[in-house]
């Protein structure tokens, strides 16, 4: 009689619960007030809830239609209210506080950085429903604190490698009407989120000649967010007909990113043989643009570097002393090559 | 000219850039009478050269600034009548700059300022005290209530002197301050405390409060060969941040880099990368150190995030990969492992690495120095927001006191790093500066804890401390 009783309590419960739920996704974007009293309704389960909660957020439940759980941000919140008060209330979105930085400026990535990606689904819970409702300053102060956190917010998921966020950042890369910056930031983050399934999204930005260069100079660096072969392929294919300047150096940057040597030694030794594969791939392309395009040497001389890939050297050495290569390339290779030296020689 | 014809003209004229900066006064049987203050010529009369020496005094009006390096020319013509040049000399004079403190010289006195909760430097005080205390150093403790905790004293104003000669007499010492375009609370009080007799005090020349241009973003090398009083370091640039995109323009403002260079005596100055940190200070990842080990007797500490990881990875290695980083620190704990396999991080750092080496071949190509002076030191970096900061609290901006005794202290940023047994980051860069030092100058170095109270308001030790120091005992015009 008591198990019946029960389990008609929690089923009740779990009826009362979905309806909260329906009730808190179906608040309007930006609607922080209604989404707030929509939420409290959805805590006073309190934790028994957080079971039912989890289940309902898991990570194939994030879609490009519901780029953000509000049910994660309730389970959060109950299951962990101090990381939920950090991620709500920044110091360093606090003027009171960062007036005692030594640069007195709003700034709140490492902190939200360091809370790794629990943080990510409370940070999409402001950008869509609760951005409004934190406490800013007036006036200029106020916008700087709203830029500020408007990125930290795009970033963090980066920083985190949290797939969750994949849908909202492709969804903002492919926003026309945000603002450069933050698609910039969106592109850089998707990339470092969204794994092979983040390519299409991004070249489809890059390859529209009518996206602000800005935008596109960012999916650029972006490619090289997304460690794997088919990204060196899709630099491959675009580096050479690029036109503008920007965009081709931040093709190098992301050659770079791409065959960063401790990046990849990051990802264990399950990747050495792509590892090997994609830094070999950079390393080549870079040394090829060095001769083709000697005024970017130090970029790609940084890219170089950060690939530290060792025949590298012998091909820069090489194109000093080619003959055949012009002299702004020689001279590119020579001025380089000390760097170069230096990193291999550490490494 | 004693045999000057009595009806000739003695004239003297005056450089351009310092006819309307300085006053000259001839004396006259004990009184002192102005002779120039302002045109391009004065007249000596002819009778008072006839009778034999004339004594000149000079005073500057006008502090060296970028349009005048404080040199002055006196030329004297002496003509007959008709106007016919009978004779002529020229002097060079000088005024004197003012020469900044280097971390070679000996400390006579630190400051720190006190702050309360909830970043209360109690700890990093009571360490810096008892290096002070055991170093003869003063310690003045400037209440950070009175300047709403404004910390960053190193910031805002960099300590040097002036020194005079004086016939007969030893040379006379003029400290002085230049105080940097910051406009923040703790600025204030260097004003008012540092102002007094044999202490002068530049106010700041510009209206413009960015973080380039303060005091962390000098710093000035040791002796050099053609430049014995060393060359000023200074942050800036114009690359393009971390991780790429546009490139942006940061450096200490204009007129203060040309006030530098109008010193001269330890310029030109050099302009180091350092646009790409969030502050922007060369103090972030560079500091000067003595090293009497070492020929030259001085070496450069530059940040290395490739050695933070090596030894990060060594630890993981030796079965260390779950040890703690940044052990208790809530939101910011992590493990050597976690560090490791962060592959933002990671390259994000391979990057300020390359940064790095860059500044390094600078450091080689322009100073001359070998590359054995310069000594790397564990820091690892992360993106604050398209610009870097130091991950863990950063060990190259230290505190840097020469002693009488002969001893040097410093106190360094606790980098709070994994045990194993102890912390490597602390291992690997005590084990590199006593290298630098040898049983006659010692080194004591000591560990604070700066990670509440400077770290993650994005500055260090160094930033919170700034010094009287003595001079060393050369004279600049003997340069």
């Amino acid at each position: 009689m008591l198990t019946l009783l029960l389990s008609v309590l929690l089923a009740q419960v779990s009826t009362d619960l979905d309806a909260a739920l329906d009730a808190l996704a179906a608040v309007k974007p930006g609607d922080g007030a209604a989404y707030e009293t929509a939420r409290e309704r959805v805590l006073a389960f309190g934790k028994i809830a957080i079971p039912a909660l989890a289940e309902r957020a898991a990570p194939d439940r994030w879609t490009e239609a519901g780029w953000v759980r509000a049910t994660e941000a309730c389970r959060l919140r109950l299951a962990q209210p101090e990381l939920a008060e950090a991620v709500d209330r920044p110091a360093g979105l606090d003027p009171t506080k960062y007036r005692l930085f030594r640069r007195p400026e709003p700034m709140c990535l490492p902190e939200l950085a360091h809370r790794g990606a629990d943080a990510v689904p409370l940070l999409l819970e402001r950008w869509r429903w609760t951005f409004d409702r934190h406490g800013f300053s007036e006036g200029e102060a106020g916008d700087r604190e709203r830029e500020v956190f408007r990125r930290a917010i795009l970033a963090a998921p980066g920083r985190a490698a949290d797939a969750r966020a994949r849908h909202f950042l492709a969804e903002t890369l492919g926003s026309a009407t945000l603002a450069d910056g933050w698609r910039q930031e969106a592109a850089v983050s998707l990339g470092m989120t969204g794994g092979l399934a983040a390519l299409p999204k991004i070249t489809a930005v890059l390859d529209d000649g009518s996206q602000p260069a800005a935008v596109r100079e960012a999916c650029a660096r972006a490619l090289g967010r997304i460690a794997d072969p088919a990204a060196l392929d899709a630099i491959r294919a675009r580096i050479e007909a690029e036109k503008d300047v920007q965009t081709r150096r931040s093709f190098f940057d992301g050659l770079g990113i791409l065959g960063s040597a401790w990046g990849w030694r990051s990802r264990g030794k399950a990747s050495a043989a792509t590892a090997d594969r994609v830094r070999a791939g950079c390393a080549d392309l870079l040394v090829q643009m060095l001769r083709q395009a000697p005024e970017e040497s130090e970029s790609i001389g940084r890219a170089l570097g950060m690939t530290a890939w060792p025949a590298s050297l012998k091909a820069v050495e090489a194109l000093a002393a080619d003959g055949s290569a012009s002299a702004e390339a020689r001279t590119a290779a020579s001025a380089i090559l000390p760097g170069l030296r230096k990193t291999l020689s550490r490494r | 000219m004693s045999g000057a014809p009595t009806d000739a003209t003695a004239v003297v004229s005056v450089s351009t850039a310092a006819q309307s900066r300085v006053r000259i006064f001839q004396n006259e049987s004990g009184v002192w009478t102005q002779v120039f203050a302002g045109g391009t010529t004065f007249s000596i009369p002819i009778a008072d050269i006839i009778a034999g020496d004339v004594e000149l005094g000079i005073e500057a009006r006008a502090r060296i600034q970028p349009a005048w390096d404080g040199r002055v020319t006196l030329t004297l013509e002496i003509r007959e009548a008709g106007g016919l040049l009978i004779g002529s000399d020229a002097v060079l004079l000088r005024s004197a700059p003012w020469i900044m403190s280097s971390n070679l010289w000996t400390t006579e006195e630190a400051c720190v300022v006190t702050t309360g909760s909830p970043y209360s430097n109690t700890s990093f005080r009571t360490t810096l005290a008892a290096a002070c205390t055991a170093a003869g150093v003063t310690l003045v403790q400037i209440s950070g209530s009175s300047y709403n905790d404004d910390r960053w004293v190193q910031d805002s104003h960099e300590t040097g002197a002036v020194y005079l000669p004086a016939s007969g007499s030893p040379r006379r010492r003029v400290d002085q301050v230049l105080q940097c375009a910051r406009w923040r609370e703790i600025d204030d009080w260097c004003q008012s405390a540092l102002f007094g007799p044999d202490f002068d005090f530049v106010l700041r020349f510009s209206s413009n409060s960015s973080s380039m241009n303060y005091g962390g973003n000098l710093e000035v090398t040791g002796p050099l060969t053609n430049y014995p009083w060393g060359r000023i370091l200074v942050g800036g640039g114009t690359s393009a941040p971390i991780g790429g995109g546009s490139p942006i323009t940061r450096r200490f403002i204009q007129i203060y880099r040309d006030y530098l260079n109008a010193l001269d005596v330890q310029g030109p100055y050099l302009e180091v990368s350092s646009e790409w940190l969030a502050v922007g200070h060369v103090d972030e990842h560079t500091m000067v150190v003595p090293a009497p080990a070492n020929a030259r007797g001085w070496a450069i500490l530059i940040a290395s995030p490739d050695l933070a990881r090596q030894n990060l990875q060594d630890v993981s290695d030796a079965g260390g990969g779950s040890l703690a980083v940044f052990t208790g620190r809530l939101g910011w704990q992590t493990t050597v492992d976690a560090i490791l396999a962060d592959s933002a991080l990671m390259t994000y750092n391979d990057e300020v690495q390359a940064r790095m080496d860059a500044i390094r071949l600078v450091y080689q190509n322009q100073l001359g120095l070998d590359a054995s002076e310069i000594i790397d030191l564990p820091v690892l970096f992360e993106d604050a927001g398209g610009a870097a900061l130091a991950y863990n609290p950063g060990v190259v901006n230290m505190v840097v006191m020469p002693s009488t005794n002969g001893t040097t202290y410093l106190v360094i940023p606790d980098p709070e790093g994994p045990d194993q047994p102890t912390d490597v980051w602390r291992e690997e860069t005590t084990t590199r500066i006593q290298a630098l030092f040898n049983a006659s100058n010692p080194v004591s170095i000591t560990y604070a804890d700066v990670f509440n109270s400077y770290h993650i308001l994005a500055g260090e030790a160094h930033c919170g401390v700034n010094w009287v120091r003595t001079p060393p005992a050369q004279d600049w015009w003997d340069d």
